[in-house]
């Protein structure tokens, strides 16, 4: 999987990454940031199995993060 | 556009279990749709190709614009959701084949902003099909 960004940073003189270039939309970034962070933080599953879980998506999807 | 608002939907019925995360996730959709770009059209038709997709069908698609999406014919769309409709096409199961070229187009159509909020909501009208499959919504 590429993983070549395929849009500039909206931040100048910063590379394309994915929190500069989800800058583009920096309401969506900030809600994104939120829910993740209340999906990771809390809940009754426990951290390390939603990063098991979230390993083992990633090498299925050939994700290349 | 807010998706999970919809009846039926079984993700929508279970996210009430956890009132602070649906609450952040419809904040995040809701910071989606509120873009100056890409209008509530496109991402109806986007996320009613991605349920065809999954489903086999869409309660959001007139049935010719089915029949021609099925048969991927994107004429009768505009230049701009023909552009979308593409890339939306995609993203279940070909995200790898995914061009620069079709990804310039959406910038072409709606700015890099415009851009980042489609493919986001494209994402994300993915994962909902998913959950809803997982929690139970029978494919056609």
């Amino acid at each position: 999987m590429s993983t070549s960004p395929r849009v500039e940073s909206a931040i100048p003189g910063q590379d394309a990454n994915f929190g500069t270039v989800l800058s583009h939309t920096p309401d969506v970034m900030i809600k994104f940031g939120e829910l993740y962070a209340e999906f990771w933080q809390q809940g009754l599953i426990s951290q390390e199995i939603k990063e098991m879980t979230r390993i083992r998506n990633a090498r299925i999807t050939d994700c290349g993060y | 556009m807010n998706w999970l608002e919809q009846e039926g939907n079984a993700f929508s019925d279970l996210l009430k279990l956890r009132p602070a995360l649906q609450k952040k996730y419809v904040a995040f959709l809701q910071a989606i749709e509120e873009n100056d770009r890409v209008g509530p059209r496109i991402f109806s038709l986007c996320r009613a190709r991605i349920e065809q997709i999954h489903l086999g069908s869409s309660d959001y698609l007139k049935a010719v614009e089915a029949e021609a999406l099925n048969q991927g014919i994107l004429d009768q769309f505009s230049e701009d959701e023909q552009a979308a409709l593409r890339v939306a096409g995609r993203i279940p199961y070909q995200y790898h084949q995914l061009e620069d070229d079709e990804v310039a187009a959406l910038k072409t159509a709606f700015g890099d902003a415009g851009c980042v909020s489609l493919l986001t909501a494209l994402a994300f009208f993915d994962v909902s099909c998913r959950l809803n499959l997982t929690f139970g919504k029978e494919q056609n």
